[in-house]
């Protein structure tokens, strides 16, 4: 026996399967399809060169030079892959060739996707479910002693060869990791459609009316494809006696002349995060864009700085921005700045790496004096979730310009840094409720103390429970929140600026400069 | 730590604004339901809610009356403490029109006021601190001692509010019912004089209103004549 056959381990012996390997050949399978339906499932033989499988498969058939069997399946020729394979209707021909590859790679260098890992993913038209099956039924009846017990089921899927053969190669032709079985972030999938789908799968809707119940079979032609659809097809190929399905479909398959087409290529990048800390300097900034009445408000905010320099260098669809609680517009935010996230949608970058995070950092920097970010990384998607754990436990410190009714003196804020951890009832302030629902909630004032200016104006510095709406602490909101600095120094309490002096949560990681 | 100095020169640079001043507007409504001198005031924050509010010229303010009770048992079945509110939408919340009554008020010289809502909306919160705090009304009107929160219908808050007076039509109806309680005083007086000449019988000229003048308070904007019987300006009575 030649060499290249004593690698294979198929349904049965070698010698016993050369008839089905014969049948199917004649049928008109492609190589791979011809190993699929013997039993191969070693991905290493699918793994050989087209020319190599060509060789396996002539080998196999015995057929030497001459033999009139097909027009073009008698040598070793290249062209016998031109025929469309009746099993895989050519997606493990020209949907294997290096041309297709080379497509697949320069639409990638076009749109720029970069990942570190690639899966890939086959969409493949659905009257290949009814061509398996014939392919199986005609085995099991032609060669019975050979079949019986097999089925579809058994046989390597085409989308494993696909994979197997294509994977590897794609790996190298993109500079990107592959694994079989491996699900990577980045996927791109490839839509394999026939022109005759249609025509071939129609029968199963008159012949099934349990699948496809009358009222949709009422239905104008043109809602049979909406009809008809994997998980239909492959019910009504199921509730089809074997005999049934032979009377309706010729077993194996007929030969068409045109193969699948790759009309679409998709890339999908599941999204990539990347975190930072900022301070705001401004007091006429927002924090994301303010629009109101439709008409925007302000020409950038916070969000938009930070965000619109990283989404250009992940190159990503869009983005969504989250922080760990937020600012008025006219409150700064100093210190170290508040945790942000930004998650990155559709991304065609996704690894960047850390020394390119520090370049995007110095020029979202550079661009303004607004705001300035801080430890910008990507972040893993379980990472990303820190950011909203234990919102309500975190403390904040703040420091506020008050403005006091009557005159004070500096020993009138003494009494201030003697109140420890006062809880307040704070209702849902006026300015924000319109659009929260209204609720009485203790939040709690872990220290304060007082720094004098002048008998009208001290600065109050507090730390607080995250949550705690510091303006209507000052102002009390028409007596709403309880205690106010109002009612603890018994006298009308204002607050003119507020600036967010840490946010004390330990996340992102520090990176150091 | 920021220079205080400089944060000072910008201090001082701007005159001081409140709260109030800096993020509502208020709106007006004289002679609520057709009561003399029973004006509320409106104030409507930049995110549409609005919050009713006894205005200056409010007999209980004007006249320095010290409220004793206030009362959200509005009629026999409505308690506006009852309101509760469900939600971001204020679901379940009691429906007032402008005729609403949200409270009354009693006094400790026994007279009693009735307040309005003046404006349509849902019934958000009153304040319920006037249950046990009842000075507040007239201590601190725009602050501690407001009446009540409505939201008005969404996009119909701008509507509710050009129904009531401005700031400069407000401050215009009480110079007219100044100018007309003065006149309308020298008539009486003329009319006094008259019957005093001709008998002195009648002991029943006194006048509440006037009695009770001279308790005015330190409030900048408030008009000179608090005190007059003004019979006109029922034209904006609520016709629904
Ligand atoms: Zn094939």
């Amino acid at each position: 026996m030649a060499e290249e056959l004593k690698q294979l381990k198929l349904f049965s012996d070698v010698a016993a399967m050369l008839a089905p390997a014969r049948s199917l050949r004649e049928a008109g399978c492609c190589p791979c399809c011809l190993l699929r339906f013997l039993g191969e499932k070693d991905c290493h033989i699918y793994q050989k060169s087209a020319e190599e499988l060509q060789t396996v498969a002539h080998i196999l058939c015995n057929q030497p030079q001459g033999n009139a069997d097909s027009a073009t399946g008698d040598n070793k020729c290249v062209n016998t892959d031109d025929i469309p394979c009746i099993a895989c209707l050519g997606i493990l021909q020209h949907g294997c060739s290096e041309e297709f590859l080379d497509r697949i790679q320069s639409k990638m260098e076009e749109e720029c996707y970069k990942s570190q890992l690639f899966s890939l993913s086959l969409m493949t038209p659905i009257q290949l479910l009814v061509r398996e099956h014939a392919v199986m039924l005609f085995l099991r009846e032609r060669f019975s002693d050979l079949y019986t017990g097999q089925s579809i089921d058994k046989v390597t899927s085409m989308k494993d060869v696909y994979k197997w053969r294509c994977g590897p190669r794609l790996k190298d032709k993109l500079n990107m990791e592959y694994h079989h079985q491996v699900e990577s972030p980045f996927l791109i999938q490839l839509m394999f459609e026939h022109k005759e789908t249609e025509t071939e799968c129609s029968f199963l809707i008159s012949a099934c009316p349990k699948v496809f119940p009358t009222n949709s079979r009422k239905r104008k032609r043109d809602s049979e494809q909406t009809v008809l659809n994997r998980t239909s097809v492959t019910r009504a190929i199921s509730s089809l006696s074997e005999s049934k399905f032979m009377s309706l479909v010729r077993c194996p398959p007929e030969k068409v002349d045109t193969m699948c087409r790759c009309q679409e290529l998709t890339c999908y990048h599941e999204a990539v995060f990347v975190a930072g800390r900022y301070n705001k300097y401004s007091r006429t900034l927002s924090q994301t864009p303010w629009v109101v009445d439709g008409e925007r408000r302000g020409e950038t905010s916070v969000s938009e700085l930070i965000c619109t320099r990283i989404k250009a260098m992940f190159m990503a669809q869009e983005y969504r921005f989250s922080s760990a609680g937020r600012e008025d517009v006219d409150v700064r935010t100093l210190g170290r700045g508040r945790p942000f996230l930004v998650e990155l949608i559709q991304p065609h970058i996704s690894d960047v790496p850390p020394d390119k995070m520090k370049l995007l950092q110095q020029e979202i920097n550079s661009g303004t004096t607004d705001i300035a970010i801080r430890d910008l990384q990507v972040v893993s998607r379980e990472e990303s979730g820190k950011l909203k754990v234990g919102e309500t436990e975190k403390t904040k410190s703040y420091s506020a310009l008050v403005r006091v009714e009557k005159p004070i003196q500096p020993d009138d804020l003494k009494f201030l840094e003697e109140i420890t951890d006062l809880t307040l009832a704070q209702k849902t302030p006026i300015r924000v409720i319109h659009r929260r629902p209204l609720a009485s909630r203790d939040r709690v004032i872990h220290n304060m103390s007082g720094e004098y200016i002048d008998s009208q104006h001290f600065r109050l510095h507090l730390k607080t429970q995250a949550g705690t709406y510091i303006k209507e602490f000052v102002h009390g909101d028409f007596g709403r929140t309880q205690p106010s600095l109002s009612t603890l120094m018994h006298m009308d309490t204002d607050i003119l600026e507020l600036d967010v002096e840490s946010v004390d949560v330990d996340w992102p990681k520090t990176i150091d400069e | 730590m920021d220079a205080p100095i400089s944060k000072m020169a910008d201090l001082e640079g701007k005159a001081y604004r409140t709260v109030v001043d800096r993020y509502y507007t208020p709106g007006y409504r004289t002679d609520v339901q057709g009561r003399h001198r029973e004006d509320l005031c409106i104030l409507q924050h930049s995110n549409k809610v609005c919050i009713v509010t006894l205005a200056a010229s409010h007999p209980l303010m004007a006249d320095g009356k010290t409220v004793a009770r206030v009362d959200f048992q509005v009629t026999e079945k409505v308690n506006r403490l009852d309101n509760k509110v469900i939600g971001k939408g204020k679901r379940g919340a009691q429906w007032l029109q402008e005729s609403s009554p949200l409270c009354r008020v009693t006094c400790t010289d026994n007279t009693e006021f009735t307040l309005y809502s003046c404006i349509k909306g849902k019934l958000v919160e009153v304040n319920e601190n006037l249950i046990n705090s009842p000075q507040l009304l007239t201590e601190k009107p725009s602050s501690e001692g407001y009446i009540a929160i409505v939201l008005p219908k969404f996009g119909e808050s701008d509507k509710e509010m050009a129904r009531l007076l401005s700031q400069q039509q407000y401050q215009d109806a009480l110079e007219r019912r100044g100018r007309e309680a003065t006149s309308e005083a020298r008539e009486r007086d003329l009319v006094q004089a008259r019957s005093k000449m001709e008998e002195e019988e009648s002991s029943s000229s006194t006048d509440p209103g006037k009695d009770q003048a001279g308790g005015s308070k330190d409030s900048g904007d408030e008009p000179n004549q608090k005190r007059a019987k003004l019979e006109v300006t029922d034209k904006e009575q609520p016709s629904s």
